[in-house]
């Protein structure tokens, strides 16, 4: 009887094992197509794939597993610029780069924050196309899958209307480094779905929505910038709401607004964990705020 | 054996020093050596730990309750059943964690002194209850500190800055939040209904300072990251700019009287910057390296620790960089000077500040014994806190002009330490000294 079950436990072992090397080698493989493809141009990019390629492969998910929390406050190895001016968005967004004046013709004024596995600047991405929209994620292998899904995605679609080079993944801590990547009012739109929602009491400074964080986020907001918010757990929906509420600079948007807003019906449906929540059939709280401007100071 | 001043805080004047050592705060004057004033933390540092022991007991307790009533709900229930014991889990009484001989030592001490702009209050923190501690200063009294207020709060106050009019502290705790608390009202006791934090890092704050320009507050607020944030006040949710600069941690920032519009910082980097904090952009007008300055003042207590050395650096210790830490800078205001102190080390370096915000070398001053901390009054005094084992605790220097200190020859500074109260048995009793540069950011795996 014990022995079945070393048997099995050994057994199990060495298919977890061998998950684990698939996924490497998967990833390691994805590595050296992400090296070579990354700095490339986009005309580079269009003539590599000439017949616009069908057979293109779009990165699975289960390749890229990590544990599902991360901590904000850690100190990881986080690569970010010095100051805005310092980021290098050619590498980002290789098609919005002018060689000529050295300068970007079009800047990120969207960001999804915490972006997960990307399912919403891919929605997004067809009904913006003058403006970048940059996802920030802080757990490596989930920005290396958005990464590669992006890659995979302006190849496939190099030849189409949408050819996603406005849309680009970051990995970064947005807790603590927002500032260093944005000017002051630079984006029009922040989303926050499906944000981590960190149940206790003591863990609530962990939360992505805080009343101190806020100012940060309206120091990047334009004046009339938009911040979605969209949860599953209902406390948290709350919290949110409560937080934002209670805020100087932002303003509850009402229900008839949500309804005529195009982005409130993208975030809906779009994320993975939106999706998630479909299928166990759960709820969705929504709730969104306009940026408004500063007081007299 | 005397215990060195931890720190050290003149008044303009320079009659009044106002010093910790421990829990410990006194005032000497410095005239006469006498102590004009003191305070004892008489707080229990376990104190904290007791109250969180009595609630988990209360939570304990009241489960317990619930549970016997369940038990004999469920039991009257089933009939059947009746005869039964009804079994409910007896309670364990959690214990206080007590410290096992190997644990590292609790210390509690004062870590912050701030004079407020009018001189009337002396603000400082406290570890025990992690409180802030506000004296309103009578020096017609017997003792001049008379506690006016004291606020906990529920993460250490590690810096403190006050409004122009000297009704608000701001306080920065461990975790990068800053509140606003008043002098004269009444102490907060439930925490729960603590007002908001006014603004907060992700990050520890490690300084902050309140100025005005152009008739309108700002706070200021730096952190172990390396951001240096300029907010608006009291409506700090308005974020003015951050100055991009540092690289490593900021330990402090410097606003001298005679230009208001400059800002000097420093902490972790080899470097000081010198900024126009109020400029919309290009705020940033010069970087002093101070690396060729301290290096030669450094010692092997200023190596990383073991566990973070890469294998090169532990087979070759050769390798191994002596790290700057610029633990605290001041101004000479009368002469236009900086007074720069890199941690642990027997050196001053005098730095010229210029109008245009250009930073020189001036000179250097050195001390017998390694230093602590020290302060400046209005009359060009300076007064140097060392960690001297025989008792010679202060050294006191007057900058005659912006070329010429002199070292002045002082007993009433022997006096002042002969009188102050806080000793100890041993050398290895002395509490660390040094605290600055634990705020270095390392990555186990680099
Ligand atoms: C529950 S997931 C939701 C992902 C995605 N928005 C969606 O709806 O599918 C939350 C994500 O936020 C990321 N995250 C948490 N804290 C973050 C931070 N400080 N900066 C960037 N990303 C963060 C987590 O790694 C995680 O992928």
């Amino acid at each position: 009887m014990s022995d079945v079950v070393e048997n099995t436990k050994e057994q199990q072992l060495l298919e977890l094992k061998d998950a684990a090397s698939k996924r490497l080698a998967y990833r390691n493989e994805q590595d050296t197509k992400r090296k070579a493809l990354k700095h490339a141009r986009f005309e580079e990019m269009r003539e590599a794939t000439p017949e616009s390629g069908a057979e293109v492969e779009l990165p699975r998910k289960r390749f890229y597993r990590q544990r599902a929390h991360s901590n904000p406050f850690s100190d990881h190895k986080l690569d970010y610029p010095k100051t805005p001016e310092d980021m290098n968005w050619k590498k980002l967004y290789p098609g919005f780069y002018d060689e000529k004046t050295g300068k970007m013709t079009q800047n990120v004024e969207i960001a999804d924050i915490g972006c997960g596995f990307g399912g919403l600047m891919v929605d997004l991405a067809p009904h913006f196309p003058e403006s970048n929209i940059l996802g920030m994620e802080i757990r490596v292998q989930v920005t290396q899958y958005v990464e590669d899904r992006i890659t995979a995605l302006r190849r496939k679609h190099a030849e189409d209307a949408c050819n996603f080079q406005n849309i680009a993944v970051l990995r970064g801590n947005a807790m603590k480094f927002l500032p260093n990547f944005f000017q002051k009012a630079q984006l029009k739109k922040m989303f926050f779905c499906f944000p981590d929602p960190h149940f206790k009491q003591r863990k609530h400074k962990a939360r992505i929505i805080t009343n101190t964080l806020l100012s940060e986020y309206a120091y990047v907001l334009r004046e009339g910038g938009i911040v979605y918010t969209i949860t599953d757990v209902f406390d948290l929906h709350q919290w949110m709401a409560k937080h934002l509420e209670e805020h100087p600079l932002f303003e509850r948007l009402d229900k008839a607004w949500e309804e005529q807003d195009e982005c409130v019906k993208i975030m809906y449906n779009a994320t993975e964990e939106g999706q998630k929540v479909d299928r166990n059939q759960g709820s969705k709280f929504i709730a969104c705020f306009r940026r408004i401007p500063n007081p007299e100071l | 054996m005397k215990h060195p001043f931890q720190l050290i805080l003149s008044d303009k004047s320079g009659e009044h020093l106002f010093t910790s050592a421990k829990h410990h705060i006194q005032v000497f004057s410095t005239a006469t050596g006498a102590i004009v004033g003191s305070w004892v933390d008489t707080v229990d540092i376990m104190e904290p730990l007791k109250k969180q022991q009595l609630k988990k007991i209360r939570a304990l307790e009241a489960q317990h309750a619930r549970d016997i009533k369940e038990a004999e709900a469920a039991a009257a229930a089933e009939p059947d059943a009746k005869k039964q014991k009804i079994e409910v889990k007896p309670i364990r009484i959690p214990k206080i964690p007590t410290p096992g001989p190997g644990a590292p030592p609790v210390y509690n001490f004062i870590r912050v002194l701030h004079l407020t702009a009018d001189e009337k209050y002396l603000v400082g923190t406290t570890d025990s209850d992690k409180a802030i501690i506000m004296f309103e200063l009578d020096f017609s009294q017997d003792n001049c500190l008379r506690l006016v207020k004291r606020q906990c709060l529920a993460k250490r106050p590690c810096a403190i800055a006050s409004s122009e009019d000297s009704s608000q502290m701001i306080v920065g705790d461990k975790f990068g939040d800053v509140y606003n608390i008043g002098v004269t009202t009444p102490a907060v006791e439930d925490l729960k209904t603590f007002p908001q934090p006014i603004l907060g890092h992700v990050s520890m704050l490690s300084d902050v300072v309140y100025a005005k320009h152009d008739g309108k507050e700002y706070v200021l607020t730096a952190d172990r990251d390396e951001h240096v944030r300029v907010s608006h006040f009291p409506k700090s949710y308005v974020i003015k700019k951050w100055l991009f600069g540092h690289k490593e941690f900021v330990t402090n920032m410097l606003i001298p009287s005679w230009a208001p519009e400059r800002l000097v910082t420093s902490g972790g980097d080899d470097f000081i910057c010198s900024w126009d904090w109020t400029a919309e952009t290009n705020n940033l007008l010069d970087t002093f390296s101070v690396r060729d300055l301290v290096l030669p003042f450094l010692s092997d207590y200023h190596i990383a620790p073991e566990r973070f050395w890469t294998e090169e650096e532990a087979a070759d210790r050769s390798l191994l960089e002596r790290e700057i830490t610029i633990q605290k800078i001041l101004a000479v205001e009368k002469y236009k000077l900086l007074v720069v102190l890199a941690e642990n080390t027997n050196a001053l370096f005098v730095l010229n500040l210029a109008d245009d915000g250009k930073i020189t070398y001036n000179q250097t001053l050195t001390t017998d014994s390694q230093i602590i901390t020290f302060s400046v009054d209005a009359n060009a005094r300076m007064y140097v806190g060392l960690d001297n084992k025989d008792g010679h605790l202060l050294d006191v220097y007057q900058f005659q002009s912006a070329s010429d200190v002199e070292k002045l020859a002082s007993t009433t500074m022997d006096q002042i330490a002969a009188n102050s109260v806080v000793e100890v048995e041993k050398a290895d009793d002395i509490y660390p000294l040094y605290h600055a540069a634990a705020l270095r950011k390392r990555s186990e795996f680099s």
